[in-house]
């Protein structure tokens, strides 16, 4: 019953997207609109394919997930120290909750112009904007996922003469964890938005540069079947990490707990 | 040394402040525990059982007074008085049934190996009843098997003091009467000392040795009923009666609380009287 269900999802969100992928092909097919302004789907997947043969584009690729895990990775170091210290310090608590309340609704993008005069215009800047875009969401769920597990939990860990680093190791993380992946999916996902955002204001300097860079530069040469091309590879990376990696470990621990609330 | 006097609370008073309000949890209570007794605590909401409980388990520190166990005076939890709560979630739900105990085993470093823990914790499940249960997670179980779980894992560790802190308050009354049959044949193997807290006067009459009747604001003992009723002890019988009766009457009978809810009723009614010039009343 329940396979047939999401069995059925899953063929009718893949005949709509055909659906959607044809139509445009067709409506570009009638001539009405400019073709350099509004490309065909199949001159976007040769150009996709062409793109990838030449290895530009996987360049791009490469670098854009460098400097994005460079960046998630600070995050959510960052993140890490930040919470255990809010853990065992309430002062650093109400500090971190204030800094959350008015750094989190600013964009990563808005702190790019200071970024620049600080740090120039180099990967370093745009790791710093993708830093600033991810660590906010990362801590502000690290912090209520170690908050929302039950008392009961930590005092059975107590009983058993856990405490410190070793009560938070063995019950308090695996106990946030629901917390820690929201987190963590919420930081990849504005990562990208900061590098690609962040690499159209000033590109990349001495030619490196990430898929941002590459869709900017397209742009420029009004090659536009491959401006589509970039954003394409964009959203396939987005729909892999997010179906391998992080449905993944949700399938193995989550909702094998039965800790989500579906 | 047997029946030695296992557990003593002396002078125990617990104080809170709710806000600039002192609230007196804990008066003066003085009580003895003998090795391998099971005792029960009752009292109406908010008399401060659980908060004896939770001195005992060394989850709270007493405002004044002192808690020993076999002379030993405690100040923090200890893996020798293992507590079982009320609620479903006190196991955890990343490991599996099996995982839960051996955790416990592991931490507390009963077992070190894996082969030993698994066979400990298999032993436990199998006194409780769960042996075919062992790789299911707790979100798999009902309410009642993960109290015999918690019961498995808290016994694993062989505590002299087993803490039970309304550990079926939230079951329903079939499975509730079944678990308590269970856990006088586990206290009957084990010998382990346990101490109950519930506010049912019936399961306080079909597990206690002795019951212990705890009064409200302040939390004081108000008598302690020695029962010997031979098990299974049957609701039905004249001595159950009267032992129920004698707790009913020091439990629900001009109780503080329902003296000042009943002041509050006349107030709240002469309140109504005088509004009842409004022409619509």
């Amino acid at each position: 019953m329940k396979a047939t269900g999401t069995r059925n999802k899953t063929i009718n969100q893949v005949l709509f997207i055909t659906g959607v992928i044809l139509g445009w092909e067709l409506l570009a097919q009638t001539g009405w609109f400019p073709p350099l302004l509004f490309p065909k789907m199949s001159a976007v997947f040769i150009e996709l394919v062409g793109e990838i043969v030449r290895g530009e584009i996987l360049q791009r690729l490469a670098f854009s997930l460098q400097i994005i895990g460079l960046g998630l990775g600070l995050a959510v170091v960052t993140a890490a120290l930040t919470t255990t210290l809010a853990l065992l310090s309430p002062l650093v608590s109400d500090w971190v909750q204030a800094l959350m309340a008015i750094l989190h609704p600013l964009p990563g993008i808005a702190i790019l112009p200071i970024i620049i005069l600080w740090l120039g215009t180099g990967a370093r800047s745009i790791v710093a904007v993708i830093w600033f875009s991810s660590v906010w969401p990362i801590i502000a769920n690290l912090h209520t996922g170690l908050r929302s597990v039950p008392t009961t939990q930590i005092e059975v860990g107590r009983n058993l003469g856990l405490k410190g680093i070793a009560l938070v190791r063995s019950i308090l993380i695996p106990g946030a964890f629901p917390y820690i992946l929201t987190g963590l999916r919420v930081g990849w996902a504005r990562a990208w938005q900061a590098s690609v955002a962040a690499e159209m204001v000033f590109g990349a300097s001495g030619g490196e540069g990430g898929l941002g860079w590459f869709i900017y530069k397209k742009r420029f040469f009004m090659e536009i079947p491959s401006v589509f091309a970039g954003m394409a590879v964009i959203i396939l990376i987005g729909l892999l990490v997010e179906r391998l990696c992080f449905e993944g470990i949700e399938v193995r621990t989550v909702r094998r707990w039965g800790m989500t609330s579906e | 040394m047997i029946n030695h006097n296992e557990l003593v609370i002396e002078n125990l008073t617990k104080t809170f402040y709710a806000g600039d309000r002192r609230i007196n949890a804990l008066e003066q209570i003085n009580f003895k525990v003998k090795s391998g007794e099971l005792i029960n605590l009752i009292g109406p909401s908010g008399c401060g059982k659980s908060t004896l409980l939770r001195c005992i388990a060394g989850f709270e520190k007493p405002t004044e007074g002192r808690i020993k166990l076999n002379g030993q005076q405690i100040d923090a939890p200890g893996v020798e008085r293992m507590m079982v709560f009320q609620s479903f979630d006190q196991l955890f739900p990343w490991f599996t049934v099996l995982e839960n105990i051996m955790f416990a085993l592991k931490v507390t470093k009963m077992a070190d190996t894996t082969g030993k823990r698994k066979e400990i914790a298999c032993a436990y499940l199998e006194m409780v009843g769960l042996a075919g249960f062992a790789g299911f997670y707790p979100h798999q179980l009902s309410g009642g098997m993960k109290q015999r779980v918690a019961i498995a894992r808290a016994l694993s560790v062989r505590p002299q003091l087993l803490l039970m802190d309304e550990p079926f308050g939230s079951l329903d009354a079939m499975t509730r009467l079944t678990l308590q049959e269970e856990l006088i044949r586990i206290w009957e193997e084990t010998k382990v000392t346990i101490i109950f807290v519930t506010h049912n006067i019936e399961e306080a009459i079909i597990l206690g040795d002795r019951i212990v009747v705890l009064g409200s604001n302040p939390g004081r003992i108000k008598e302690v009923i020695t029962n010997k009723l031979a098990r299974p002890r049957s609701p039905e019988s004249k001595e159950f009666n009267l032992i129920w009766e004698e707790l009913h009457s020091l439990l629900g009978f001009k109780q503080p609380e329902c003296a000042r809810a009943e002041k509050n009723v006349t107030k709240l009614f002469t309140d109504d009287r005088e509004l009842s010039f409004l022409p619509h009343l």
